[in-house]
This record gives C-alpha cells, sequence and structure tokens, in this order.
C-alpha cells in the first residue's frame, strides 16, 4: 500500500474572474522512503496541490471540490480538523520556499524547532525536547548548536535558516515531507549543501519525500520519479531516467530543450511559443496543444488523460500514446 | 547604431574598472553616532568590457556584484578608482555631464514586476526618456516606440497598455525596450532572468543574445546561474567579497576554472541528466560567505577552501594571468587540480 495515494484531486479558486482550475482533477501516489518530484512553471499547481494535501488552502477562495488523500489509510481532505491537526507537523511536515519569511521573527529558534514536539507529545518535557531540538540543529549542521538554538531567525542566515527549517520539519521524524522549492530562494553552493542534507536525512530516517521545484537540474539528482504538471494537471509521470532521456511529452521535451545547459554554447535556446492558458477559461483537448509544434486537429478537441505507454512511464499527449511522437 | 564618441578612433575597451573600490561606513549609537566599521562591498575590482562583447558577473548574494553594477552607473559614488566610459572617467563628472553619459549605459532590473511604474502605459514608459533627451520629437514618437517594440518582439498594438496587463516575459521585454530607447553602447543587466519561468528565460536570452550581436552593444549581464551566463557571455568575472577572483572566456571559466571558489561553484551546479548527476564528485562548500564588515585575513576565501595554507591566511592574492586572458587570484594555482 502507497504511504500517500491522492485520486482526483479538484481545487478550485472562485475569484470575482470566474473560476480558476487550479488543480484539475489529478491523481498520483508515493511510496515509503520514495522521491517524488514535482515539476512545473509557475502557476502550473504544484503548490497547490501540496497545499491542498496539508489543508492549507485558504477557503474561501479556494475550494477542494473533489477528491482524497489518503495517508496510512486516513483521508486527508475529509478528516476532523482534531485528526488532520495529529497527523499535521508530525506524521507530515513541510519546508516552504522562503526562509527569509517562514520562521516566526518573534521566537526564539529553540522554541519554534520543540513547538511540533510539545504539541504532538503530551508527555513531553521542554528540557528533553530542548535537548533533542540542539542534536537537531547539530545534525544539519549548524555549528555550536546548543548556543546558537538561543538566537533569533533574523541573527541567521538563509542558509542556515533553510536549515532550521529542515531541521523543524524532520524533528518529529514524519513518513513525509514536503518539500516546496525549498531552495529556489538560495545561492548555488547553499542549494548543494541543502540538497545533500536533505538526501543524507532522507536515508538515515526512510522519510518519502515530495519534492517541488521548477529546476529540471535539481531533480535529476535527488528524486527516483518525477511528475510533470502543466495547467492544472499532470502531464507525464515516470522514472527520472525515464522522463530525461526518453521523455514522452511535447511539453516536457521542450522545457529540456529550453534550459541553456544543455544546449551547445551560442546557439539559439529553444523556446515555447505563447503563454500558458488562464485556468479561469474551461480548456478543451490537451492544454498544451495551442503551444505543442506537433499538435493535430484531435488534440484540440479530444480530452487526454493519462495513460500508460512504456511500464510505468504514463503520459497524457494523445500522439505518444498513439506512438506517433517521441518514439524511443 | 549611433556612436557617441568624438573620436575616429574609438578605443577598444568601452568600460574600464581601474581598482574601483566602493566602501559604506557604518555607523552605531542613536544619538551620537560613531563609525564602527566599513563594509567593502566593492574592494579593488579592475574589469574591462570591450565594443560587442558580453561579461558575465558571477558570484553568490552579497558578493559585491549589484553594488558593482551601481558604481559603474554612478548610482553609489565610488571611493577610490576609477569607472571609464568610452574615455571619460565618470567619477569626475558633474550631474549634468552624467546625465548625459548616462544616455549611453543603460540598466535592465531583476523583476519587471517591480521595475516597471504601474501607472504608465508602455508608449509613456518608452517615451519618455526618449522625449527627456530629445532623441526623437512628439510627431515622431509613436512611430519609434512603435519600431522599438518590434524590436524587443512585442506588437505595438499593446502600446496603450499598462504592465499589469502582461507576463512576466513580456514585462522583460518591455524593460529590455526602455533600456535600448537611447541606443546605448552598454547595458548593464542584474539579473534579468532570475525571476522569470525557464520557457521565459530562453525567450530573454535569445532576444538579448540577439540585441548584442544585431546593435554591436556591450552588456555586462549579473547572474547568479552559471549555465544562464556560460550559455550568453563572451568573458566570465567571478566575484568574491567585492573582489573579482576569476576572470576569462567563459567556456573556460566554467569548464576549465582555476580559482578553488569558482570549481565549487560549477561543482554546485546541478546538472538536468540523472546519469551525470548519479556519478558525479560534488565538492560542497563548508559554511556562509563572511560578512564583508569583518572579511577573513589574507584571501578572503581561506577559510572555506580547502586547498588553503599558512600562505593563505597572510598573503592577499592578487590576479594572474595563467593562459591568454585567464586570470585567477589565488596563491596556490596549478598546485592542485
Amino acid at each position: 500500500m502507497p504511504l500517500l495515494s491522492v485520486e482526483d484531486l479538484k481545487t478550485y479558486f472562485h475569484t470575482r474572474n470566474g473560476v480558476v482550475k487550479a488543480v484539475d482533477g489529478i491523481s498520483f501516489t508515493v511510496e515509503k522512503g520514495e522521491t517524488l518530484g514535482i515539476v512545473g512553471e509557475s502557476g502550473s499547481g504544484k503548490s497547490v496541490t501540496c497545499y491542498s494535501i496539508m489543508g492549507l488552502i485558504p477557503q474561501p477562495p479556494g475550494r477542494i471540490e473533489s477528491g482524497r488523500a489518503l495517508f496510512d489509510g486516513t483521508d486527508l481532505l475529509s478528516c476532523s480538523n482534531r485528526e488532520l491537526r495529529s497527523i499535521r507537523g508530525s506524521r507530515i511536515s513541510m519546508i516552504f520556499q522562503d526562509p527569509m519569511t517562514s520562521l516566526n521573527p518573534y521566537m526564539r529558534i529553540s522554541d519554534q524547532l520543540i513547538e511540533p514536539l510539545l504539541t504532538h507529545n503530551p508527555n513531553a518535557t521542554k528540557p528533553w525536547a530542548l535537548k533533542l531540538a540542539i542534536d537537531a540543529l547539530t545534525e544539519v549542521g549548524i555549528q555550536d548548536a546548543a548556543k546558537r538554538a538561543h538566537f533569533y531567525p533574523h541573527e541567521f542566515s538563509g542558509g542556515m535558516r533553510q536549515r532550521v527549517m529542515i531541521a523543524m520539519a524532520l524533528i518529529t521524524k514524519p513518513e513525509l515531507l514536503i518539500a516546496d522549492e525549498p531552495t529556489t530562494a538560495l545561492d548555488v553552493t547553499v542549494q548543494a549543501q541543502i540538497l545533500e542534507l536533505i538526501k543524507r536525512l532522507q536515508h538515515e530516517l526512510g522519510t518519502a519525500v515530495i519534492f517541488i521545484t521548477h529546476d529540471l537540474g535539481v531533480v535529476a539528482g535527488l528524486c527516483d520519479r518525477v511528475q510533470v504538471m502543466y495547467a492544472g494537471r499532470i502531464v507525464e509521470t515516470a522514472s527520472t531516467d525515464g522522463v530525461y532521456k526518453d521523455p514522452k511529452h511535447p511539453y516536457t521535451e521542450a522545457l529540456q530543450r529550453s534550459i541553456p545547459s544543455l544546449q551547445p554554447k551560442g546557439s539559439e535556446l529553444f523556446t515555447i511559443p505563447g503563454l500558458p492558458p488562464d485556468l479561469s477559461k474551461s480548456i478543451t483537448g490537451c492544454a498544451f496543444a495551442p503551444r505543442c509544434t506537433q499538435a493535430l486537429d484531435a488534440c484540440h478537441t479530444t480530452t487526454c488523460e493519462l495513460a500508460p505507454v512504456k511500464g510505468e512511464h504514463q503520459t497524457s499527449c494523445l500522439r505518444c500514446q498513439a506512438g506517433e511522437i517521441l518514439q524511443s | 547604431m549611433t556612436n557617441h564618441t568624438v573620436d575616429s578612433n574609438p578605443p577598444v575597451n568601452i568600460l574600464e574598472l581601474k581598482d574601483v573600490k566602493t566602501h559604506f561606513p557604518v555607523y552605531k549609537g542613536a544619538i551620537l553616532k560613531r563609525l564602527s566599521g566599513t563594509v567593502k562591498a566593492v574592494d579593488g575590482v579592475s574589469l574591462s568590457v570591450r565594443r560587442g562583447e558580453v561579461v558575465g558577473l558571477v558570484g553568490e548574494s552579497g558578493c559585491g556584484k549589484s553594488t558593482l553594477a551601481r558604481t559603474i552607473l554612478q548610482l553609489v559614488p565610488t571611493t577610490s578608482g576609477t569607472v571609464v566610459l568610452e574615455g571619460r572617467n565618470l567619477s569626475t563628472l558633474n550631474s549634468k555631464e552624467l546625465k548625459e553619459v548616462r544616455t549611453g549605459l543603460q540598466m535592465v532590473f531583476q523583476d519587471p514586476y517591480a521595475s516597471l511604474n504601474p501607472r504608465m502605459t508602455v508608449f509613456d514608459t518608452l517615451a519618455e526618456p526618449m522625449i527627456a533627451h530629445r532623441r526623437s520629437t512628439r510627431s515622431n514618437v509613436t512611430r519609434d516606440v512603435a519600431d522599438l517594440m518590434e524590436t524587443v518582439g512585442l506588437s505595438p498594438r499593446y502600446m496603450r497598455k499598462y504592465p499589469h496587463e502582461f507576463s512576466g516575459g513580456q514585462r522583460q521585454r518591455i524593460a529590455v525596450a526602455r533600456a535600448l530607447a537611447l541606443k546605448p553602447s552598454l547595458i548593464i543587466a542584474d539579473e534579468p532572468v532570475s525571476a522569470l519561468d525557464v520557457s521565459i528565460q530562453a525567450q530573454i536570452l535569445n532576444l538579448l543574445a540577439k540585441l548584442t550581436r544585431e546593435m554591436n552593444l556591450s552588456m555586462i549581464f549579473i547572474a547568479h546561474d552559471l549555465s544562464v551566463v556560460k550559455h550568453i557571455s563572451d568573458r566570465i568575472a567571478v566575484m568574491y567579497l567585492g573582489k573579482v577572483v576569476e576572470v576569462g572566456d567563459a567556456t573556460t571559466v566554467i569548464e576549465s576554472p582555476l580559482h578553488p571558489y569558482t570549481q565549487a561553484l560549477v561543482s554546485a551546479i546541478p546538472i538536468p541528466d540523472p546519469e551525470v548527476e548519479r556519478a558525479r564528485q560534488r565538492v560542497v562548500l563548508p559554511g556562509d560567505p563572511p560578512s564583508p564588515l569583518n572579511p577573513p585575513s589574507g584571501c578572503t576565501f581561506h577559510p572555506r577552501c580547502s586547498h588553503a595554507t599558512e600562505a593563505c591566511r597572510l598573503t592577499v592574492p592578487v590576479l594572474e594571468t595563467t593562459h591568454e586572458g585567464h586570470e585567477a587570484a589565488c596563491l596556490r594555482i596549478g598546485e592542485f587540480d
């Protein structure tokens, strides 16, 4: 049984300008100890997916229209707040993008770190929790942790704050960690440190990770499986090797062709014509069809669903499913 | 392309920085302010940009890349050293002369959501500099703005629209158009693509590459993403704590870096290929960059460097040329791989 199984999740935002279908019917699973990468451009619904699972969507304007998110048998979307609170922060935790704003500036690092321990364990004592917190800080590579634990967030640099976030997320030894672009705001050298840290801790604790990013390079080094999102839907899902070596969706292929490091220097970069669709308008057919160079008439009219093409490799592209394009 | 130099034989180097230092004093105390230190944001940078050349400037946040850009534009005063643009020393000019010189020196900023005035239409934004500097007349300005918009790949139909009606990529095109309005000879682009999505980033990079080629523009391209910088630049300068630690041909610097800091930077770039990623050994730099308020002695990189010796702690290394045009500031060049 998978650790997390999301089925037909739909999260819509009811705004003054109509209903924005931010996540429109996606299903996926996360196995124990696995790393799943969710890749997509801004507005593709990758963050909304995870916020929905964590019950962090502001309602209104957001509304979860349908779907289930089974975590170890409990449906996170329909369970009581009490049940959700007992899981969130203890068995599932989250790291956010911006370490500058996700820590409480008025609380000492130590108080923030021990909060999940005290909340989720009625027998916990403060000295015990503090000791764990200092161990956790040492574990994520903060030197002189016993002293620094009592600092305030502003006394830490960006990289150190993100380490604190990681320590806080992992202090309860969760089974699932959701990392929402945890390195986007950081420098490359610090990013490398943080990625190594997540990899190592995941290996030691056996935590499953959902890693949200727009950086295909980061995914390549970290994830077992990748799913690519476009306009609120999953367009392709496969093993990391499958997605990089043998993409089965024109969008994935186009994304890879537009990264500078893969191109010979000085050559013109491939660009995807047009813009992502307006999610408040209803989309018929494949959402990518208007920008796709290989779209046929059928792509604009036929609704496409994820279907396997090669083993575990699934794509929503009709032409790939028919074996017409991107043949390996 | 208008040539602003009076000289019939223009110098090869369009911009020359000689030992430029920009220091900021730090004061302590609420009432009786006392000088408590100096932040050496830019600390002795010498760099030149040739006509038509793209120079990439890379480094971590806080290394002084943006301060250097602002110093070149004279938005902050230089503490010492000279900034020479097309034969004129900018630090000695008065404000009237500066205004004129700055027409040849334009900037594209990181965030196209913040750098465009939300209350001005595209037309207003692009026409303002042309009118102010008398590069266009009231009767011609509509046509000039339309031409400019076409140059950057925007349809002149959108001339009367406001920035909020455009996407991020289109806004960055407007920002590029604004920089081109006065036909500058040098553009400074400060992280122009880091706020954009991958597919949009590619469009803007292609546009900048095309413009520099076709208009023989020089550009200083500041970014922290090395693969982007490598793609667009002819030469790359790597900065660490206010100093240039390595400079050379773009491909050479990325493929065979000499300075341990550049090596670490290159090794930190994630490569979008799972096989390569699994196989590679990463040099992970320990710690964070030190505070420029209190930089380490000797080579400022020595506390994080795995090759550092006692000498590195004491001696400040200077840029030394190894091969043709490839320079690095490290005492131990060639002593390690």
